[in-house]
């Protein structure tokens, strides 16, 4: 799969997929950090922790849907 | 000193401002006074030991002698001319300025205050609303901020970020920030990360900032074995059981003279800065 059909994957993921996304990453974030301390509450950890979370959380999905539904190509579609 | 507030002020200047400035640089600017200057305030700890640190925390990090001038509004000033002439672009000046004054100011609300005015008065500026505590190290200074006002400060900031909830919206990052910042244009060309992970990037210092409040204050308040001999105290100042460290004037009247020195000072400079080569460097760059 290309960087590209990646990128129009990741454009359909709703508001709502999102949404959840992001609040399963700040709980994960609020109670590690809460634990864990400076090592993950700074100004680089932290952030990177929340980018990286939600990407991988949405390509975890995406690889859950590819292997679902089965691919149509661009001719298929209507 | 200001926590998760220096994250979230990002946000709101951004989108209150409705200035022509890059959302990269508002951020970076907010963070900047603190970016090279905070690990000597708490040190490294490695184990037991600890390295690099200074023995009076809020003279350096706020005071003169140390590295107290970048919580100067001359300091912003003069970062943003070098970046006006280096980069010649006046989104990223603007925002750098812009960013750097807010933590300069809202860094004025605790007891240490900033030397705004620096070098025409070293007299700090302070509300005292709540305690520097950076002499208590890391887990200290967190503790008496997120058991004092600094919480409520914080959470006051998350509002107003939240209350302009619309500014982290998709829709937003792709019609106001996007096109005001070429950064985002060069992280699309250098990486090309999906749409979520740019958006991703764009709302991680507010997620990163809301969550900031609740993990410390979880640990201050929830998880410290000695909150029983620290309790919440929101006295202004406080919390009343941390030694604040302060930089009071001897008198008022000295901290009027003082001010008036460093307002005379500050703004002759900075006519003199725009007539000279400030204006010359905005109308050259794009």
């Amino acid at each position: 799969m290309s960087r590209r059909s990646l990128a129009d994957e990741d454009a359909t993921l709703t508001a709502g997929e999102e949404a959840v996304i992001y609040a399963v990453v700040a709980v994960a974030f609020i109670v590690l950090g809460a634990v864990v301390g400076t090592p993950l509450l700074n100004w680089i950890c932290g952030p990177a922790f929340i980018v990286g979370g939600v990407t991988g959380l949405a390509a975890a999905r995406r690889w859950r849907t590819a292997r679902r539904v089965p691919t149509r190509s661009r001719s298929e579609l209507p | 000193m200001s926590w998760a507030a220096h994250e979230l002020e990002s946000y709101v200047l951004q989108k209150h401002l409705r200035l022509p400035m890059s959302f990269t640089a508002v951020l970076l600017g907010c963070l900047l006074p603190d970016l090279f200057t905070k690990l000597p305030v708490y040190g490294l700890n490695i184990g037991d030991l600890t390295y690099l640190r200074v023995t009076n925390p809020a003279l350096y990090h706020r005071g003169w002698p140390g590295v107290g001038m970048t919580h100067s509004l001359l300091f912003g000033v003069g970062v943003s001319l070098v970046v006006l002439a280096v980069f010649r672009s006046r989104a990223w000046a603007l925002g750098l300025l812009v960013g750097q004054w807010a933590h300069a100011v809202s860094d004025t609300f605790d007891t240490a205050g900033t030397m705004l005015l620096f070098p025409f008065s070293t007299q700090h500026v302070s509300f005292g609303m709540w305690a520097y505590a950076g002499h208590a190290g890391h887990y200290g200074d967190a503790t008496a901020y997120y058991s004092g006002l600094g919480a409520v400060w914080d959470i006051g900031w998350l509002v107003i970020a939240g209350a302009g909830f619309a500014a982290l919206s998709g829709r937003y990052f792709a019609t106001a920030v996007e096109p005001a910042d070429p950064t985002w244009a060069w992280i699309r060309r250098r990486f090309t990360p999906s749409p979520v992970a740019l958006r991703a990037l764009y709302r991680a210092f507010f997620v990163y900032g809301a969550c900031r409040i609740v993990a410390w204050m979880l640990r201050a308040r929830v998880l410290n074995p000695a909150r029983g001999e620290q309790p919440f105290d929101l006295s202004w100042g406080g919390p009343s059981w941390v030694d604040a460290a302060r930089f009071p004037a001897e008198s008022w009247a000295d901290f009027a003279r003082s001010m008036a020195v460093g307002v005379a000072g500050l703004s002759v400079t900075l006519v003199l800065v725009w007539q000279l080569f400030g204006r010359r460097l905005w109308l050259r760059a794009g």
